[in-house]
């Protein structure tokens, strides 16, 4: 085995596919740092990339005893073929893999500084991009003993990106790791499983180039294929998680915030933003309790007898995304606004009959209450938003990035009790 | 190649003339290749505009890439893994005939892979998208031209590939649009795009252009402490008589300090 991983052709591509895949861990947004799920999606995202140079590699490499003719040496060999081809194709594996491992081992490093909960869903997406990593080369040696020894590896490579075309359409490709979810066991054992099964299979492929493959070895490999691409469409990679009950971390204060424990690491800005709300006027009025997306789901039976999600049911909900503060600001002052104003409240309020230019205000609103949630006036995201609310959502940061806060809270102040008085009866 | 002007001499003239050309393309997958061309359009032609959920570094979500874009590195890097032979152990020491074949072949077929697929292209596509295909084709002929001349000709997807992985997954900027390096997506109008195509292309050529004997001549334009450094051991090899083999002991100390051995006195040690 020693001798089949010194002598791959493969090792000479090992020092780039070892760059791709660091550098597609750092060399993008670095929040993952520091959760265990999001270190494991995170360092799986490449395996998509290498995926694609992988196949090329592994077609190369199935060709080699072609392009170098030892089919004589070989065919008299006394072991079975089967065997000797086992070798190959392990040698092959194990070098492909070697990227892919030193990139999760990296960075379980640097997430185990911290060591935060929820170690147990990092193996779980380290294993999927395991999968998919198995899946390139076995589809890349495919095409390297079905298709000769020259356009093989190119066709492994156009092909795996097109197999992830289309199987995009079906969830295949996994890109971040959201506490509220996990990789489904039953569905990662069911797909290590049939690409072994297609491993084993392709064994019995004849080198290229010499006789056609048999029949039975064309049977075999369909067989070993149909339970792979079974499972691929039909099971989901990733699954919600069960609420945890009562095993969250919460943040109190004028309101309470409460996140996936595995989040632990944005307590201190989930703190100052709690602090932050304790400062607005009295004439604001926060939910009392706020939670993350999955710590709390309620299920309501629909009219057609099929149980639903209920959205809207339970305290609202807010998410954390990419570590961005606008991510969660947003949730939270589109929530406490709703509180505020009451907008769900048919009983005392009328917003049915809201001005275009109250409307406005409103926007002009929210947004400065956004921006002064997170304590910036430049948010980092990109709107498609119409025009004229881009406008005033422009005019509410810059209150929260020009006026002196006794200033913003005066004129806050002065807005929301002008708009509720306008469009509620004075009952609470 | 030899073969082919001994062959040639027994024919009439006319066939003759088309012989040595027909000699280089029987050893060649011309035919495959351009099965391939025609696959990759048509494939175009029919999901070109479909688009590939591929991760990206800065954008949550995915990146949607469409088809077309991902089919024009297969469409350009096919004529150049064509260039390979089954003789090519031979074709190692032929000179400027199969060189000259190999460059109107090359420049052929690649002509004709790209009309192809972008006649397909144009059959679905706006004029201003077919042009972007134009130009990043160029840039992926120069690309597989490059590692095909580099390497080898049958790894000539190799170069091309990892380029194309590093441009998808790194080319968006977060808002929406591609950096300015993004050669094979940007405006069919953009000025660095093109400069970049131009250049990867006469990357390429210079590559093919490169063969032993050019390299030779051109090295005698370099400054002659880098041709002392770089072909120290192969001038030592070359004029073994020449070296100074008495002033220490034969090894040959170059004006840079590097050491070479020249063989001779290798020999004359040893007995």
């Amino acid at each position: 085995m020693w001798l089949h991983l010194r002598t791959s052709p493969i090792r000479w591509s090992l020092p780039v596919l070892l760059a791709v895949d660091l550098a597609a861990l750092f060399l993008r947004n670095r929040s993952w740092i520091g959760v265990w799920p999001e270190s494991g999606a995170a360092a799986q995202v490449p395996a998509y990339l290498l995926g694609v140079l992988a196949a090329g590699v592994a077609a190369w490499a199935a060709g080699a005893q072609t392009r170098h003719r030892l089919h004589e040496q070989l065919a008299v060999a006394r072991v079975h073929p089967a065997i000797s081809e086992a070798y190959r194709l392990g040698a092959t594996l194990i070098l492909l893999l070697i990227p892919y491992v030193i990139g999760q081992v990296v960075a379980f490093a640097v997430t185990a500084r911290t060591f935060p909960p929820g170690l147990g869903l990092f193996w779980g997406y380290a294993l999927l991009g395991l999968f998919v990593m198995v899946m390139a080369t076995a589809f890349g040696w495919l095409c390297g003993r079905l298709l000769g020894t020259l356009f093989a590896a190119l066709a492994a490579s156009m092909g795996f990106l097109f197999l992830l075309t289309l199987l995009g359409r079906v969830g295949f490709v996994v890109l971040s790791g959201r506490p509220n979810t996990m990789v489904d066991p039953v569905g990662l054992v069911l797909r290590l499983g049939s690409v072994m099964l297609l491993l084993v299979a392709l064994l019995w492929l004849p080198s290229p180039g010499r006789a056609r493959p048999a029949r039975r070895a064309i049977v075999l490999q369909v067989a070993a294929i149909l339970p792979l691409a079974m499972v691929v469409v039909t099971t989901s990679p990733v699954v919600d998680r069960t609420p945890p009950g009562d095993d969250v971390t919460c943040v109190n204060g004028r309101m309470t915030l409460c996140i996936w424990p595995e989040h632990e690491k944005y307590l201190p800005k989930l703190r100052s933003l709690n602090a932050r709300i304790g400062l607005l006027p009295a004439s604001f009025v926060p939910p009392p309790r706020m939670n993350e997306i999955g710590i709390e789901r309620t299920w309501h039976l629909g009219p057609d007898g099929v149980i639903h999600l209920d959205g809207d049911a339970g305290a609202p909900i807010f998410h954390i995304l990419e570590g961005s503060p606008w991510s969660y600001a947003g949730d939270v002052s589109n929530a406490i606004l709703a509180s505020t104003f009451g907008f769900t409240d048919t009983q005392y309020c009328s917003w049915d009959t809201l001005t275009s230019a109250d409307q406005e205000r409103l926007s002009v609103l929210g947004a400065w209450l956004e921006a002064y949630l997170v304590g910036r006036s430049t948010p980092d995201y990109e709107t498609n938003a119409p025009m004229e609310m881009q406008a005033a959502w422009a005019r509410g940061r810059a209150i929260a990035g020009e006026q002196s806060l006794p200033e913003q809270f005066r004129w806050a102040d002065r807005e929301v009790g002008d708009l509720r008085g306008r469009y509620c009866k004075p009952v609470r | 190649m030899i073969f082919v002007d001994a062959t040639a001499n027994r024919s009439g003239d006319d066939p003759g003339r088309w012989l040595p050309i027909r000699l280089f393309l029987s050893v060649r997958p011309l035919a495959g290749a351009l099965a391939g061309v025609v696959l990759l359009a048509a494939l175009a032609a029919w999901f070109g505009l479909a688009e590939a959920p591929l991760p990206t570094a800065v954008e949550q979500g995915k990146a949607r890439i469409p088809l077309w874009r991902l089919l024009a590195m297969g469409v350009m890097v096919l004529p150049v893994v064509a260039m390979h032979s089954s003789l090519a152990d031979l074709e190692v020491v032929a000179t400027r005939r199969l060189r000259a074949l190999q460059r109107s072949v090359l420049a052929g077929i690649g002509t004709v892979s790209a009309l192809i697929y972008l006649g397909s292209c144009a059959l679905v596509m706006q004029g201003a998208v077919v042009g972007i295909v134009a130009r990043s084709l160029l840039a992926w002929f120069g690309l597989a031209l490059l590692s095909g001349a580099v390497l080898e000709w049958r790894l000539a997807w190799a170069v091309p590939t990892v380029v194309a992985v590093v441009l998808w997954y790194w080319g968006h900027d977060g808002a929406g649009r591609y950096e300015w390096w993004e050669f094979s997506a940007r405006p069919h109008d953009d000025m660095p795009s093109l400069l970049i195509s131009v250049t990867l292309f006469v990357a390429g050529l210079v590559a093919f252009a490169a063969t032993p004997w050019r390299l030779r001549s051109w090295r005698r334009w370099l400054p002659t402490r880098a041709r002392a450094g770089r072909g120290a051991v192969r001038q030592a090899l070359d004029r073994p008589h020449r070296t100074d083999t008495t002033a220490n002991g034969g090894w040959n100390c170059q004006a840079d300090g590097s050491v070479s051995h020249p063989v001779v006195t290798e020999r004359n040690r040893s007995s």
